[in-house]
């Protein structure tokens, strides 16, 4: 893929190489995330999801080929939170804060963090106002998810990043959470969204990349053409069936006897 | 004579004490919160090595006299800073083996350090209280300059922690999430440690090794022992630093203890109030 030949991207990578620590765990990706975007990654665990979303985030350097970024482009990520040291002693609304650095509008911006009543808008808006001044690590893991997400809300970006967002939590806050992304992105929000969990995006992401260093396997392409049973049974190593319609889709293992399990 | 009619025996050395704790405090807090507790400790080590290397190649007798240098910034105390600043690049920018973590590597590099100051200060010539008072300083007599060196080197971290300490604290607890923002963590990170490597330098020329273990990790213990709000966890650790290193001095005349010593334990005492208050809040 030549950059210049693709429409306006936020993101792109151009025959990219994907790996750390000397080792490639993909060649020659080419994939660009335009404005408005909804793109589901998923694959198995340990399938190189994160190293991918890693390198189009710019936090890992591809190993050979080019990587674009819009230029001033600004990026909300929200991390596995499994990844955060609950020994820092920060409340909800100083995470929250933490959100408005970035060095996408010069180095003033690097150091300055968000005002505290843009970030307690922004966890006002995910339901949270009344926890601003609670420890972060005394959350229960459903509204530290929620807290993340409104640091990444908080400065207003263009491209909304979750690995894994949905880890932890239950199935109707599971859902709360997706619609909430879901009426960002109809909002104009460019999404990409990790997951291992096929079922979390065959209903809402626009695109879909199957994801598997294993095989390997890398592929992009509409949720409708990728969702089929024969292209999820390689990705998984397993035979896989899809069911239902719309936000209810499901994918699912197909046990021997033939019934599927959630 | 009390202890306040005998100021001009401890202004100095109680100022300059009160400085680099209050520094110490705030900037402990952040290796607390990186868990490189150790770091002061090895970093300390460095820089003695770095004096007693400057004597044993000659750097004293060629560049300042030793005893100058006990005052001021002489070549052995240059040799030591630049010897802790390489120390510092190389703690904070390596990435150890995974079967290690870092207080790991930390910890062999004090034990290493230590073993080197000991082996080489015995084959040098000098007498061993001079070259102890160049190690680490003389906590009881703190010369003028010595204090407005310490003064000054502890005002501008502290305006430089004040003004970074959250970019700091974002490049420690969600480094990936700092990195995707484009905020540059391996920059800020070079930074804190440079800044720790320049007031632990200073610091422990100042007061001494010990003093400068126990201000760098004991108020900040106790600051996140009590507290659970990170702004009010820096000014506790800065503010009992400081109040520790008055009460260690006033504690040493009163009862003519090792001032080190005394220090030490006002550090350790601000465990007392901050267990209360943990407790109280838990109640």
């Amino acid at each position: 893929m030549r950059l210049a030949d693709s429409p306006p991207f936020l993101i792109a990578l151009a025959g990219a190489g994907i790996g750390y620590g000397g080792r490639r765990l993909f060649e020659g990706i080419d994939i660009a995330i335009e404005p408005g975007d909804y793109l589901g990654l998923v694959g198995p665990n340990g399938g190189g999801k994160t190293t991918l979303l890693r390198t189009l985030l710019g936090v890992i350097p591809p190993l050979g080929g080019r990587l674009a970024r819009k230029p001033g482009l600004k990026v909300g990520y929200v991390p596995q939170r499994g990844s955060l040291d609950p020994i820092f002693p920060m409340s909800a609304l100083e995470v929250v804060r933490q959100g408005g650095m970035g060095c996408a509008a010069g180095l003033s911006g690097c150091l300055r963090s968000a005002g505290a009543d843009a970030a307690l808008a922004a966890l006002a808006h995910l339901g949270l106002e009344g926890q601003a001044g609670e420890p972060f690590a005394a959350l229960s893991g459903g509204q530290q998810q929620r807290v993340l997400i409104a640091r990444a809300l908080v400065r207003r970006p263009e491209l909304l990043v979750l690995d894994e967002p949905a880890a932890g939590m239950d199935v109707p806050s599971e859902h709360d959470l997706l619609d909430f992304v879901g009426e960002l992105n109809d909002g104009g929000t460019a999404v990409i969204l990790v997951a291992h969990d096929l079922t979390l995006v065959a209903g809402r992401a626009r695109r879909v990349g199957l994801v598997n260093k294993d095989i390997p396997l890398f592929e992009v392409a509409p949720a409708a053409d990728l969702l089929e049973p024969g292209r999820l049974s390689a990705l998984y190593g397993r035979d896989m069936e899809i069911g239902g319609e719309g936000e209810d889709r499901f994918v699912r293992p197909v046990h021997e006897t033939g019934e599927g399990t959630r | 004579m009390s202890f306040f009619d005998a100021s001009f025996l401890w202004l100095e050395a109680v100022v300059a004490s009160a400085a680099v704790a209050a520094m110490l405090g705030v900037m402990g807090v952040q290796a607390l919160l990186r868990r490189v507790v150790f770091l002061p400790a090895a970093l300390s080590q460095i820089s003695g090595l770095g004096v007693v290397l400057a004597f044993a190649w000659g750097l004293s007798a060629a560049g300042v006299d030793h005893h100058a240098a006990g005052h001021g910034l002489g070549a052995p105390e240059v040799f030591s800073l630049l010897v802790t600043l390489a120390a510092v690049f190389l703690l904070g920018w390596m990435r150890p083996p995974r079967s290690w973590s870092r207080d790991a590597v930390i910890g062999m590099v004090f034990v290493l350090a230590s073993a080197l100051v000991l082996g080489i200060s015995s084959r040098l010539p000098q007498e061993a209280h001079e070259i102890a008072d160049v190690l680490y300083g003389n906590a009881v007599a703190v010369e003028r300059d010595r204090m407005w060196l310490a003064l000054s080197v502890a005002g501008g971290l502290l305006c430089l922690h004040a003004l970074l300490w959250r970019p700091f604290l974002l490049a420690a607890h969600d480094p990936e999430t700092a990195a995707a923002h484009g905020v540059p963590v391996r920059l800020l990170e070079g930074v804190l440690f440079v800044s720790l490597g320049l007031g632990i330098a200073v610091a422990t020329r100042t007061i001494g090794a010990l003093p400068v273990f126990a201000y760098a990790v004991l108020p900040s213990a106790a600051a996140l022992l009590a507290l659970r709000d990170v702004r009010a966890v820096m000014a506790f650790a800065g503010i009992g630093g400081g109040a520790a290193a008055f009460l260690g001095y006033w504690a040493s005349f009163a009862w003519n203890l090792p001032t080190g010593a005394c220090s030490v334990v006002a550090c350790s005492a601000l465990l007392v109030p901050a267990a209360a208050i943990r407790a109280a809040r838990r109640a």
